[in-house]
């Protein structure tokens, strides 16, 4: 028997939550069709987190794609399909990628599986992260080192620690929700160890009474502590944080049953979302919103 | 005096000429460890400028490796040789990633 797992018409890191409920009392090998046919919209983070989906799946899923062109056309460019024949069985119409025109995406959906993806994506990126950071966004210079090397660092932490391959997208866009401004948006995606498992391999590791998906991403990316003892390591997330400090960002962490985010003024989001749905693996997502005109926390 | 151009260290590394940023922490070991390669067979006390000028880019990982393990190495106690080390080209693209790496060890350039 096939179980329908309905995707929400807006798909992103917080309506994938829906998506994950549907799937929770179901094992892995259950056979699941993902009904995607009625979204209209999906931020980075929710196209590369039904990939991994997928993933994580033992029986390969189906996917029913949108019905709207639109949507369709924005997932082929986005290099969705792409990826998608790889691990999903596709239902239904859906443009390539050669057919569906340029993309405006600031990175497509690129996987991460060796060192040289992580080069080749940084030099993708910078030219096109020149003319997004500095004309759409109005940030300064310093913001778009930053940004490649916090984009680095994320996706070199799927290659450290996940044990298993990941996805990477970044993209711009209006950021509707209270913001009203534009943003870019990095999202980082595996379906690897998931932090709490990755930490518990350190040398040495004592699981303290409270040891759970939450405490361990209050570890990472809060304490900087990592499964290396090398006290060089943990410096990825840590620039991340300081980075999305700096430029009123916003970075949030899921893995296991938790996700952790640090939250800018203009977003009403919990610092700690705790008892989620279980999902493998580690979700990342980087928001970096444009500069505030009237001498506003961006322009730093 | 040793002039390392790090840039072609990184591509030689690579084995490629189309990567200009100095990412990812395997990357910045290989390239700590042809510099160290290069310093073995110089004289046994030597003036190494280090320079980052044809450097787009380099993130916290490969700073690390290149710079901070690089100067913990020479300066410890036991090191392979004496050595002095004149970072040359270092620009704002640089210093984020590579003060942020010596800080947390107790180091300055």
């Amino acid at each position: 028997m096939t179980t329908v797992i309905t995707v929400p018409p807006s798909l992103d890191d917080h309506s994938f939550e829906q998506v994950l409920d549907q799937l929770a009392a179901l094992p892995p090998d259950a056979k699941i069709l993902v009904d995607a046919r009625h979204v209209r919209w999906s931020s980075p983070y929710g196209l590369i987190a039904l990939l991994t989906l997928a993933q994580t799946r033992t029986e390969r899923p189906a996917l029913a794609v949108p019905e709207l062109d639109d949507t369709a056309s924005y997932w082929a460019r986005a290099s969705f399909f792409h990826h998608a024949e790889s691990v999903f069985d596709l239902h239904g119409q859906y443009p390539k990628q050669r057919d569906a025109g340029e993309s405006n995406a600031l990175l497509e959906i690129t996987p991460i599986v060796k060192t040289d993806d992580i080069h080749k994506l940084v030099g993708r990126v910078q030219e096109r992260a020149k003319q997004i950071i500095q004309a759409e966004l109005k940030l300064e210079t310093k913001a778009i080192i930053g940004f490649t090397m916090t984009l680095s660092e994320i996706c070199q932490n799927i290659l450290e620690h996940a044990g298993a391959g990941g996805w990477v997208a970044v993209q711009s866009y209006r950021w509707t929700k209270r913001l009203g401004r534009r943003v870019v948006v990095i999202a980082v995606s595996d379906a690897g160890l998931g932090f709490r498992k990755s930490l518990e391999t350190a040398p040495g590791h004592m699981p303290s009474a409270r040891w759970d998906d939450a405490a361990a991403l209050e570890e990472a990316v809060i304490r900087g502590v990592s499964r290396f003892r090398d006290r060089s390591r943990g410096q990825g997330l840590a620039g991340a944080r300081k980075y999305v400090g700096r430029w009123s960002g916003k970075l949030s962490v899921r893995s296991g049953t938790a996700r952790i985010s640090i939250v800018p003024g203009w977003d009403d989001d919990v610092p700690l979302a705790e008892g989620l749905a279980p999902f493998p693996g580690a979700q990342v997502q980087v928001i970096i919103p444009e500069a505030v005109t009237s001498g506003g926390p961006s322009q730093r | 005096m040793n002039h390392i151009d790090i840039s072609s260290v990184l591509r030689q590394t690579l084995a490629c000429d189309l990567y200009s940023n100095l990412v990812t922490r395997t990357t910045g070991a290989a390239v700590r460890g042809q510099i160290e390669q290069l310093l073995s067979e110089s004289s046994e006390r030597a003036l190494t400028v280090i320079d980052f000028t044809q450097v787009s880019m380099i993130d916290f990982s490969c700073a690390d490796e290149v710079v901070a393990k690089l100067l913990m190495r020479y300066a410890a106690d036991d090191p392979p040789q004496d050595a002095f080390f004149l970072f040359r080209g270092v620009t704002e693209h640089h210093t984020d990633a590579i003060e942020a790496v010596l800080d947390r060890h107790g180091l300055a350039l």
